[in-house]
């Protein structure tokens, strides 16, 4: 009796988790928006990456989430050939009243856009750094944070300063398989 | 959680032939019936006098009649079809899937990307720390809608490269935007990962056969499956020590009615008693 009441219980909750269809969960990641749909429509010309662009390299930060070691920071530079790009004195750093919390990475890191993605346009990767998850969160905490560095594209010895706010996204997720 | 035995539906795996349906109880081959070869029906109706040697029954029983070769050959011929038609969804996946990454690898190639604890319910094993689940596009698929998976033993650190947790190909990776993503192409990716992903999973499990998990366990993840398992039993618990005092409670008012009504009894009986001797006098 009662394994056939523990089997009914289980079917039923099966049942209700089928006619929902689904599970979710609430993800959290941090994005570029301007430069993060490169990867997708493999397009280096639209008018909004202009800001990013230093001598025909776009330059497009990536936020990647680890736990349980912290968050990585890189930089991908997408060019429509080999190009060699320098990059130096690179800052995360919060906005409003988060101003206040900064990391740096001041390290001078080289990069060659000598990968090609499937459409052709060549890049190249950057590992900056780790900051760890609860001070990103932390400087994020008002929906930004802001990305600086300064970058020259080989044969320019001058560098260029840019910056970059980076927005933090909550979505809801299919539990995946 | 003890493995429950999970057999596929023509019996590819048999972990335990008595559970599946197309197991004859062993009584069967003791006994007259359409399955039994018409010798050892034969044999069973002959006179006790002439009992057959023990080797020859056993023999007799070893060789089968033309209906049970029959139904023997149709298990094997669905047992291959259904192989056949489920490769795609266990050997498929596993060779678009590729060898399991390591952690060192995963982390030095940013196009894989971590799913959070929630989104990864179906590959935790629920033990120790949970196990770290990422998926990368594979753009090389068919309309680049499929993706790599690669997980991480939350406790050695290693790959999970074999068993019901092991990281499997997706034919169709969900929309990186999520629910709210309402573009056609969100949309599509969202269904599509339900439908040729999640729910073949829940139907026919990570590895073939399945041995660690059961249906329940697959829908709703082993982690909350044992929660509700725990919780189930807390209320079945619950409900019975209510009905169990509820039970006692009542048992108690009828005892206290039957004593009642004996005392009602008792109280009759002495002045019957008492009524004797006056009845003397």
């Amino acid at each position: 009796m009662s394994s056939a009441i523990t089997l009914l219980g289980q079917s039923a909750a099966s049942a209700l988790i089928l006619l929902l269809g689904c599970t979710t969960a609430t993800r959290i990641d941090y994005a570029h928006d301007p430069t993060e749909g490169i990867k997708t429509d493999h397009n280096l010309n639209r008018a909004e990456l202009a800001p990013f662009t230093v001598d025909g390299v776009v330059v497009a930060p990536l936020l990647r989430v680890l736990e349980p070691q912290g968050t990585q920071v890189w930089l991908t530079l997408w060019a429509a050939s080999g190009k060699t790009a320098a990059v130096r004195t690179v800052q995360l750093s919060g906005t409003g009243a988060q101003s206040a919390l900064i990391r740096q990475f001041p390290e001078e890191k080289t990069v060659t856009t000598d990968k090609t993605d499937v459409k052709g346009v060549q890049y190249g990767d950057i590992l900056v750094g780790l900051v760890g998850s609860d001070a990103l969160a932390a400087m994020a905490s008002e929906g930004r944070a802001r990305l600086t560095l300064d970058l020259r594209v080989s044969p320019a010895v001058e560098y260029r300063h840019l910056s970059f706010d980076i927005t933090r996204h909550i979505t809801k997720q299919w539990v995946t398989h | 959680m003890g493995p429950d035995v999970q057999t596929d539906l023509w019996g590819g795996q048999r972990a335990a032939p008595a559970l599946s349906p197309f197991a004859l109880p062993q009584a069967q081959t003791a006994s007259p019936s359409l399955w039994s070869p018409a010798a050892v029906s034969g044999q069973l109706v002959a006179p006790p006098a002439d009992p057959a040697p023990a080797a020859e029954v056993h023999a007799q029983v070893k060789n089968p009649g033309p209906l049970s070769s029959l139904w023997e050959g149709a298990k094997g011929l669905g047992s291959k079809a259904y192989r056949g038609l489920t490769a795609w969804n266990f050997e498929g996946r596993d060779a678009h899937n590729g060898q399991a990454p390591t952690q060192a690898e995963v982390d030095q190639d940013h196009s894989w990307r971590q799913l959070g604890h929630k989104e990864s319910i179906y590959h935790d094993n629920n033990r120790g720390a949970p196990e770290r689940k990422y998926v990368k596009d594979d753009p090389g698929s068919f309309l680049g809608l499929g993706g790599k998976e690669a997980v991480i033993d939350g406790d050695t650190g290693k790959p999970m490269a074999a068993g019901p947790y092991q990281a499997t190909y997706n034919y169709c990776n969900p929309a990186a935007g999520g629910i709210a993503d309402h573009s056609p192409r969100g949309i599509a990716r969202n269904l599509g990962h339900v439908a040729v992903d999640v729910i073949p999973y829940w139907f026919g499990g990570t590895v073939r056969g399945d041995e660690g998990t059961n249906f329940a366990q697959r829908v709703l993840g082993p982690e909350t499956y044992n929660k509700a398992g725990e919780k189930w039993s807390g209320a079945k618990n619950w409900a019975g020590s209510k009905l169990s005092s509820v039970g006692k409670g009542i048992s108690t008012g009828l005892h206290g009615l039957g004593g009642w009504a004996g005392a009602k009894t008792h109280q009759a009986e002495p002045q019957h008693d008492q009524a004797e001797p006056q009845h003397e006098h």
